[in-house]
């Protein structure tokens, strides 16, 4: 699933490790996230979502998986 | 939500890192291992011990004794089975996935080995290759140790796999 996570992440200018201490996963969750490798779950989704002040659909995109 | 399922006994918001357990990562922590794994450890130990290293011995015990230590082996599985559950409910769900894939790799082809060393050591193949066995007079896989040894390659075999995969 195509996401903007790198994106939002290089505006707040926070490394990965931070992001990750900020959604209390690990580093490589956030970076499987990133590469498109790893769909997080809904509960992270909302997580992450509530972080950056945005909803889901703006963050992760299905349609172009 | 979820950080309230992580261990409460290091009081960490940090999801509890599946690497730690792994003998070659440079992240392995003994300590993690100890606390992970104090009762497969032990349930390791007292089985090398009668099978490997006093297996004359054990047979010459009373009747008692050999079953309470057949039982406190498996009891000792028991109590490992809860704290691997525990230790589970602490990673992150990246991790989580990655450590069941791993756990149903290593019991599956642990269960396969098995089985095939069985009917190979029934239908004589070890003792025409490799002459008389030097423990127990067996070639088979009998024992907690033997079994422990299987399950414990085969996890890190396939944890490095299943990990690459999501790197």
């Amino acid at each position: 699933m195509k996401n903007r996570l790198r994106e939002l992440r290089a505006v707040k200018d926070w490394s990965q490790a931070d992001l990750a201490d900020q959604l209390g996963v690990s580093r490589q969750t956030v970076n499987a996230i990133e590469t498109e490798k790893y769909d997080p779950s809904l509960p992270l989704a909302f997580k992450v979502a509530r972080l950056f002040k945005m909803s889901i659909e703006e963050i992760f995109d299905s349609k172009n998986e | 939500m979820t950080s309230l399922l992580y261990n409460a006994e290091t009081m960490s918001n940090k999801p509890n890192n599946p690497d730690e357990l792994i003998l070659i990562d440079r992240q392995f922590s003994l300590r993690t291992a100890w606390r992970v794994c104090r009762w497969l450890f032990l349930a390791a130990a007292i089985s090398a011990l009668c099978d490997w290293v006093y297996p004359k011995e054990f047979k010459q015990l009373p009747f008692g004794s050999r079953v309470a230590m057949v039982l406190a082996e498996f009891a000792a599985l028991a109590l490992w089975y809860f704290d691997v559950q525990r230790w589970m409910r602490g990673q992150d769900e990246l991790q989580r996935r990655i450590t069941q894939a791993s756990l149903f790799f290593a019991v599956s082809a642990s269960f396969f080995i098995f089985l095939l060393w069985t009917q190979l050591d029934d239908a004589g193949f070890f003792r025409q290759v490799f002459g008389r066995p030097f423990m127990n007079n067996t070639w088979g896989i009998c024992s907690v140790a033997d079994v422990f040894l299987l399950i414990s390659g085969f996890y890190g075999f396939g944890y490095l796999y299943f990990r690459r995969r999501f790197k």
